[in-house]
């Protein structure tokens, strides 16, 4: 099997099997460090851990208790509360939901008024996703697929047409 | 790049890698209170 050198930020470094991906790496060094990383930085980059390393990289193990990781949670929080929201309201159409400095929210909007006795009621739906442990998966598309995915959701559908396909 | 997460019934589109696939059990470990919600409505 042909190897890859990873470079780690203490100026350590490993010969992994090619295709290796981040969260490998991290249980090859310690189940512990898997179970507590979010993210890795790859050359620099942020990168999740199923990402694949085919060829010589520096990497950075992101925990879950850094900054980074935080955004890491943050962005997935915000993810199982679109979800929510879709689980228990109708006619919902999703904006953006991204993650900010001290937290996180997603713009949606509704076909009827929520109130604010109607967040106890999302956050435990969002505990109930939670529970539910699905397995996220992250795939890439062209725009053109994107917008046959999102074409009935007119908000979503706006947004896709404003990504460039490009890095 | 354009990436799509998906996650039981629900997918969602976002521009770049911007989603970062971690398990639920992680996101349950990073604090009990998911958020303390402020809504607001235009």
């Amino acid at each position: 099997m042909e190897k890859i050198q990873i470079r780690f930020p203490d100026g350590r470094e490993g010969s992994y099997p090619r295709g290796i991906s981040l969260e490998e790496v991290a249980q090859s060094i310690s189940p512990h460090l898997r179970k507590n990383a979010a993210a890795g930085i790859v050359n620099e980059k942020l990168a999740d851990l199923k990402s694949i390393l085919q060829e010589d990289a520096s990497l950075e193990l992101v925990m879950l208790k850094s900054k980074e990781g935080a955004e890491v949670i943050r962005q997935t929080a915000a993810q199982v509360l679109a979800q929510s929201i879709k689980r228990l309201f109708n006619g919902v159409n999703l904006g953006t939901g991204p993650v900010i400095e001290n937290g996180f929210y997603y713009d949606a909007e509704l076909a009827e008024t929520i109130s604010v006795q109607d967040l106890a009621k999302i956050e435990k739906e969002m505990k109930k996703i939670i529970n539910e442990n699905f397995q996220i998966e992250r795939e890439e598309v062209s725009r053109k697929d994107a917008e046959r995915m999102f074409k009935e959701d007119a908000l979503k559908l706006e947004q896709v047409s404003g990504f460039s396909e490009g890095k | 790049m354009i990436s799509i997460y998906r996650h039981g019934e629900f997918v969602d589109v976002c521009k770049g890698n911007s989603i970062f696939p971690i398990s639920m059990r992680k996101t349950k470990k990073a604090g009990q209170s998911l958020f303390t919600g402020c809504l607001w409505v235009d």
